[in-house]
């Protein structure tokens, strides 16, 4: 009979599905978005907490993170010794082998052992001293030490037999040898020998961790003991096989074993193990085949647990953040399963008169919502995968598939009844909306109620925490019950108002907005939770950056700073284009200034106040015998004292970090007085400049570093340090931390407004029929186009101003909650408290976008509406 | 399950139905006490005016719907009683209906073979069975070689008689159609209405027709009709030979009257004698006569104070 009609169940429902699929494609791509965002949320917080872990571990000096363990050598069997390996083989296998006997993931992480052997040093000098000074040197054993070094002078030392009549060959580093004054071939006077210079070398990597494990052997340590000769410190690699010669020294040599920490192969997952493996072995230690002692230390615990605060606030944000979005994206997914229902109903209806039963018809549903979530859902979270392959933990795997699954489980679980059918007697509807408005206020506040009791950040970070991401949902569902049941009432005064009026089109809108009520909950939502958490974001994002620049005035206290030794150009750079202001500074330690008996001692800051109070006006210009003291002197100094003896007066406090790298208790003073209380002048150490606006402050600071250096005596040019606030900024804002939540917080604002368009586009389509009847009517009854664009922009108006005020509104609230509530410091870093700042026009202008676009998407998704001829509207009405 | 084959009981009964709805805090009383009896095999339509409760009755008849109050039974189900899996049931086999608009009729993007074979897969009829079940219910209506075709690619008639061809395929006891010929011109509407009677005729289906359009009752034996969510007056026709040898057609009038003895008089009969408010009944030898009272002004308070 019929080719072309399908006939069984399969070929029927087939029929079913593929009619009209354009809503059911959209909606899947929307599926598909969700489950990529629900995937790729936690994913980029793993690669974002390894990126901030490697960057805070690559930024610390060398070797401050190595693993290293001190003892003494310990005693050797020296005889019959005649290879290197038979002399210092055994020590050397068990240290190498320390890594393989320690827990993974601790023995992952470090790389091979490094290890020397320093002997205690002693006093040596030439029989003709060339220089007046104190050489006092160490020898030293490493098995490679040929391999970091390069000869300037000389050749490599030749093993010593012990003999001490034959001269023991040393090697000296360039620096050693030009402070203590040695050359090559000098023989140095030693206890057990004289010691030959049989070369001088340079270090290959001056700056590599080797250097910093050893500094004695790369360059002299200076010293300058009041009233003895200057000491100058140092080290000489011998020959190894050399040190069975000195047995009793090398007993009492000091063992110095390092295991560099690999950095880049560790990830913050594995932080907390880590941690709790290198706190144990720092109280366990290793005992050595000599029966030695090692003990061990890392700094390495302190810079995790930097890094984990850090990673845990910023999570605690981006959870904060992204929760939002994701609600959105629900009720955007809820509005778009309730027009694909909406478009099938008719169909079910039909079935259910005919005698489906609801198991049918809801078997039916549940597959179309499985093919509508399942395949996309798979898609995304494969793309995902392939593209971020990170292993991340059950929690972040399940909300994907929660996401999947609630489309089918919204198909199942959605009304079988039409809209449009007539209610039965009861006002059962009224009351299940209250008990679920109740329900969402009490898990709302029981949220909050348990976030307050445990504190927002919660310490391990790294990973989502469901409850932090749940409440700003939970409240911003709150804003929009609240909104719903609220939103009516200016709505019924316009429509008093209108009905005194001529105008039937506020009557119409006013009445039609107050009718659509909870229906438009979707839409309220989507746009309610799309406009707070992009006011949200916005205010963070504009707090963050603001941060960063009090972060960075904390460290400099100008927008540039020098540090060098002397510094006496202040006019020259006053001169340079660009600068507004200089001040010198120089502070002294250890002063005492009186308070009735008590004499604490104090530092103080003596700098050039009129200047100060150029570069930085919130500190004023002192007279002359008047001082500034921190909030800790403040309360127990009176008016008048004594600094260093000389009478002063106290003019007032300052913040405690209203200057730089200054301890506890200081003073500011006039440095016109450092002559009266000090009886000299004091040369500046720091300059604070202040550049005019609009300049290049970086350039700027090049220039002042090149003018100082170039002043500077050429052994104090690399004391020259200058810091400005531009470039502090810069580095700031790309640590992986600030620039990832950065841009989660910009792609947060941006998606949410996206989803809220797409809530208005989806809102206006599911409502196009009713609409397009309504204006049908209108049209018959005589309106012209110009009322029915009215009616149409009432609409969306209401919803739209009421989403803007409650969105913005709850959004800054949150922000400025959050702000108060998370230390943001944890992130920015800095000491100076981060305060809350609320970029108005950035808010004001994303309002009249979002107004505009929401306006554009509702003139679209009209236009067919209007299309259709009045005749049709209404035909279609009595459908 | 169904008694329909017992003598008395009727096919169709409703006693004293009442159906109320409620929006927004309005009561609306549909039904006001409906009393109807359709014996096994009737042709019968039911006129009322446009909002007389006619559609209502329908939704409750055909399991749509559930009556607030009364008692209605068709093919021996008990409406007020079913659960879900019975009024399953008895939406898959015993009734069947048509609707005025093609949109409650046939799913719009299934050609009209599939919108039986969706009817036929909802009553879980074997796949094999199905082509021929369809020809079998196409054919007699003269739509068979309309099976491929969309509702969209159909007359308003063809429509219809597809509609009546998907009521009929599960082959039901009783047929409701709501208004089928709302949307025809006279030419489909008597196709229609053929094709109805001819069911009813052929296959033994109690067809009950609701209607605003008095002109169906000429092709039905019996019309009722509704006013105000009650049944007031039926028309019996029927057909005799009159002297002369012809069959002529021959209509009577009745009004109903409730189990309670409550009846409706006709407007017409109220309009002429001015009957308003208070009428006098008389009880005669073989009638009930009904009088208007003649108003006596002094009287007429006194009365208003003794209700």
């Amino acid at each position: 009979m019929s080719r072309r009609s399908a006939v069984s169940d399969a070929g029927l429902v087939g029929r079913h599905l593929r009619s009209r699929a354009s809503t059911s494609v959209a909606l899947a791509v929307l599926v598909g978005i969700a489950v990529a965002l629900a995937a790729l949320l936690p994913r980029g917080l793993v690669l974002l907490s390894d990126a901030e872990l490697q960057h805070a571990l690559t930024s610390l000096a060398p070797g401050f993170t190595d693993l290293s363990g001190v003892g003494e050598f310990g005693a050797l069997d020296t005889t019959g010794a005649s290879t290197t390996e038979q002399l210092f083989g055994p020590a050397d296998a068990v240290l190498t082998a320390v890594p393989s006997g320690l827990p993974s993931p601790l023995a992952d992480s470090l790389g091979p052992v490094s290890w020397v052997a320093m002997l205690p040093p002693d006093f040596v000098s030439l029989p003709t001293p060339r220089v007046r000074v104190q050489p006092i040197l160490g020898l030293a054993v490493d098995l490679h030490w040929q391999d970091r070094v390069t000869f300037i002078a000389g050749a490599a030392p030749r093993p010593w037999a012990g003999d001490p009549a034959v001269p023991l060959d040393i090697v000296l580093s360039q620096d050693y040898a030009e402070q203590a004054g040695f050359e090559v071939g000098d023989l140095i006077e030693f206890t057990d020998a004289p010691l030959l210079v049989s070369g001088i070398y340079s270090a290959d990597d001056p700056d590599g961790a080797y250097w910093t494990h050893a500094r004695e052997l790369r360059s002299a340590i200076v010293t300058r003991p009041p009233g003895s000769p200057t000491q100058v410190r140092g080290a000489a690699f011998i020959d190894p096989l050399s040190a069975a010669g000195l047995p009793v020294l090398l007993e009492r040599s000091e063992l110095r074993a390092w295991y560099p920490l690999e950095a880049d192969t560790m990830t913050f997952a594995e932080i907390p193990p880590l941690n709790e493996q290198l706190r144990g072995l720092g109280t366990l230690g290793l005992y050595l085949p000599s029966g030695e002692y090692l003990v061990f230390e890392t700094e390495l615990p302190r810079a995790l647990d930097g890094v984990t605060t850090t990673v845990s606030t910023v999570t605690a944000v981006l959870a904060l953040v992204g929760s939002a979005p994701l609600g959105a994206l629900l009720a955007v997914m809820a509005l778009g399963t309730r027009t694909v229902l909406d478009r099938r109903r008719a169909t079910l209806d039909l079935a259910a008169s005919r005698g489906a039963s609801e198991r049918q018809l809801r078997t039916t549903m549940l597959g179309e919502g499985l093919l509508i979530g399942i395949p996309s859902a798979v898609a995304a979270l494969v793309a995902v995968t392939l593209l971020l392959p990170v292993p991340v933990g059950p929690v972040t795997v399940a909300l994907p598939i929660l996401l999947a699954l609630l489309v089918p489980a919204l198909f199942v679980g959605g009304s079988l009844r039409s809209a449009g059918s007539r209610n039965d007697l009861g006002a059962r509807g009224a009351r299940r909306r209250w008990i679920l408005e109740l329900a969402v206020v009490a898990l709302a506040a029981l949220a909050v109620f348990l976030l307050v009791r445990r504190g927002l950040v919660a310490t391990e970070g790294g990973s989502v925490d469901p409850l932090l991401a749940a409440t700003p949902l939970l409240l911003s569902l709150v804003v929009c019950v609240v909104v719903l049941r609220l939103y009516p009432l200016p709505l019924l005064a316009l429509q008093r108002a209108a009905r005194a009026g001529t105008s039937p089109v506020g009557l119409v809108g006013a009445t039609a907005s107050i009718r659509a009520g909870s229906a438009a909950f979707g839409t309220v939502l989507a746009m309610v939770v799309g406009v707070s958490t992009a006011a949200f974001s916005l205010v963070l994002a504009a707090t963050l950056s603001a941060g960063l620049g009090t972060a960075a005035m904390s460290e400099t206290g100008a927008d540039i700073r020098v540090d060098a030794v002397a510094l006496d150009n202040a006019d020259a750079i006053e001169a340079i284009a660009g600068v507004h202001a200089v001040a010198g500074l120089s502070t002294v330690g250890g002063v005492p200034i009186a308070f009735g008996q008590d004499t604490p001692r104090v530092t103080v800051v003596f700098a050039d106040t009129a200047a100060l109070h150029e570069v930085r006006p919130d500190i004023p210009a002192l007279a002359e015998g008047s001082i500034l003291v921190s909030p800790d002197l403040a309360d127990r100094a009176g008016t008048a004292t004594r600094l260093n003896g000389h009478p002063v007066t106290v003019a007032g406090s300052l913040p405690g970090r209203a200057l730089p790298d200054l301890a506890r208790s200081w003073v500011l003073v006039d440095d016109a007085e450092a002559v009266a209380i000090f009886g000299s002048e004091r040369a500046f150490e720091s300059l604070l400049i202040a550049t005019e606006p609009g300049t290049d402050v970086a350039a700027t600071a090049e220039t002042i570093g090149d003018l100082v250096t170039e002043a500077q005596l050429t052994s104090n040019r690399d004391r020259v340090e200058v810091t400005d606030i531009a470039t502090l900024r810069q580095d700031a804002a790309a640590r992986p931390s600030i620039a990832g939540l950065t841009i989660a917080l910009v792609a947060a604002a941006g998606i949410s407004l996206l989803l809220c368009v797409i809530s208005v586009a989806l809102g206006a389509l599911g409502s196009a029929g009713s609409r397009a009847r309504t204006l049908g009517v209108l049209r018959l009854l005589g309106m012209s186009p110009t009322q029915l664009r009215g009616v149409l922009a009432w609409e969306l108006a209401p919803v739209t101003v009421t989403a803007l005020v409650s969105g913005i509104g709850f959004g800054v609230a949150l922000a400025v909650a959050i702000v108060a509530l998370v230390d943001l410091r944890a992130i920015v870093g800095g000491s100076a408290v981060i305060p809350v700042s609320i970029p108005w026009m950035l808010l004001t202008g994303a309002a009249v976008f979002f107004a505009a676009v929401v306006a554009a998407t509702g003139a679209l998704s009209s236009a067919a509406a209007r299309r259709l001829t009045a005749a049709a509207a209404v035909r279609m009405g009595a459908e | 399950m169904t008694n329909s084959g017992s003598t008395n009981a009727p096919h169709i009964e409703c006693i004293d139905l009442v159906r109320i709805f409620s929006a927004e805090g309005v009561e609306v009383q549909a039904l006001q006490g409906l009393t109807l009896r359709v014996e096994q095999g009737e042709l019968t339509a039911i006129v009322g005016a446009s909002g007389s409760g006619k559609s209502t009755l329908l939704s409750i008849l055909s399991g749509l719907d559930v009556p607030t109050a009364g008692t209605a039974r068709v093919a021996g189900h008990d409406l007020l009683a079913m659960r879900s899996r019975e009024r399953t049931a008895f939406r898959r086999h015993t009734v069947g209906f048509v609707w005025q608009q093609t949109a409650r009729n046939l799913v719009p993007y299934f050609t009209v073979a599939e919108n039986l074979a969706t009817a036929l897969a909802v009553a879980k009829r074997p796949v094999r069975e199905r082509r021929q079940r369809i020809a079998d219910v196409l054919e007699p209506l003269g739509i068979a070689e309309l099976a491929d075709r969309l509702p969209g690619e159909l007359s308003g008639g063809q429509q219809q008689r597809a509609a009546i061809a998907v009521a009929l395929v599960n082959e039901p006891e009783v047929l409701f159609a709501d208004e089928p010929t709302g949307e025809l011109d006279s030419l489909n509407s008597e196709l229609v209405l053929e094709a109805m009677r001819d069911v009813n005729e052929r296959l033994g289906v109690t067809v009950l027709i609701v209607t605003h359009d008095a002109g169906v009752s000429s092709h039905v034996r019996r019309t009722v009709q509704i006013r105000d969510g009650r049944t007031s007056t039926e028309v019996l026709r029927s057909t005799r030979t009159n002297e002369l040898g012809r069959s002529v057609q021959h209509a009577e009038e009745f009004a109903v009257l409730d189990r309670v003895g409550r009846l409706q008089l006709p407007q017409d009969y109220l309009t002429k004698l001015g009957l308003k408010d208070r009428v006098r009944l008389d009880l005669e030898e073989d009638r009930v006569e009904v009088r208007p009272t003649r108003p006596e002004p002094n009287t007429e308070t006194e009365m208003k104070e003794q209700p």
